[in-house]
């Protein structure tokens, strides 16, 4: 799980120094709101609380 | 300004490099917030390579302060976990340095990055030049340290994860 966000960053970078805007951008914001998820993830299945 | 965003892509760079010391040297495995801090951190700098690569825009600063304020976020979630001295067991997560758990100083190093590219966004006219440039042998060299410590950190955390979600406190590799 964690992995694939690493992967995600590497290529958004390779990307990015290749010069191809569109990927790298679109990389970063898929690497952000899965690191997001993730951390929501971290919290809520941890924390023993009714909403 | 371009070799301004480059230092400071290559210093983050270096924090994360020094999490590897923690790893390696005082064999202590990151947990999974430890792994969405190097994370962030890595995103910072992947925002200032943008300005370094694509010409400097307002929305590269943008990707460095968005990242930067994931990682506060993700620092103090960990802060907050261990702020509690518990009866009988050790305080705070891994060895202090300086005084302070390496979380706090992630916390603190968002802060700064932030509050970097902030004031960084206050000069107007290096915007007025933005253009793709050709990158430089320092340039080079910053990105390719950034690209290799994003893939050693794949790697690494596949030996220690696997593909699953990792374990809470890691005391040994799973794959080795």
């Amino acid at each position: 799980m964690m992995v694939l966000l690493f992967v995600i960053l590497t290529f958004a970078l390779l990307f990015a120094r290749k010069g191809n805007y569109t990927f790298a951008v679109a990389g970063f914001f898929l690497l952000l709101i899965l690191s997001i998820c993730w951390l929501i993830y971290h919290i809520t299945d941890r924390i023993n609380i009714n909403l | 300004m371009r070799d301004i965003n480059a230092t400071g892509a290559l210093g983050l760079g270096l924090v994360v490099t020094g999490a590897y010391i923690f790893q390696f040297v005082l064999h202590e495995l990151p947990c999974p917030l430890c792994m969405l801090q190097r994370l962030g951190m890595l995103g910072a700098a992947f925002g200032l390579l943008m300005n370094v690569r694509f010409g400097l825009r307002p929305s590269h600063y943008a990707m460095a302060i968005l990242s930067a304020l994931f990682g506060a976020a993700v620092s103090v979630r960990q802060i907050l976990l261990h702020i509690v001295p518990m009866a009988g067991q050790p305080t705070g997560y891994g060895t202090p340095l300086f005084g302070l758990h390496v979380y706090t100083w992630a916390f603190l190093i968002f802060i700064v990055t932030i509050i970097a590219a902030a004031v960084l966004l206050l000069y107007n006219r290096q915007f007025r030049d933005s253009r793709v440039l050709p990158l430089t042998r320092y340039h080079q060299f910053v990105y390719w340290f950034i690209i290799v410590l994003a893939a050693a950190n794949a790697l690494t955390t596949l030996l220690q994860c696997g593909v699953l979600p990792c374990p809470d406190n890691p005391t040994e590799y799973l794959i080795f």
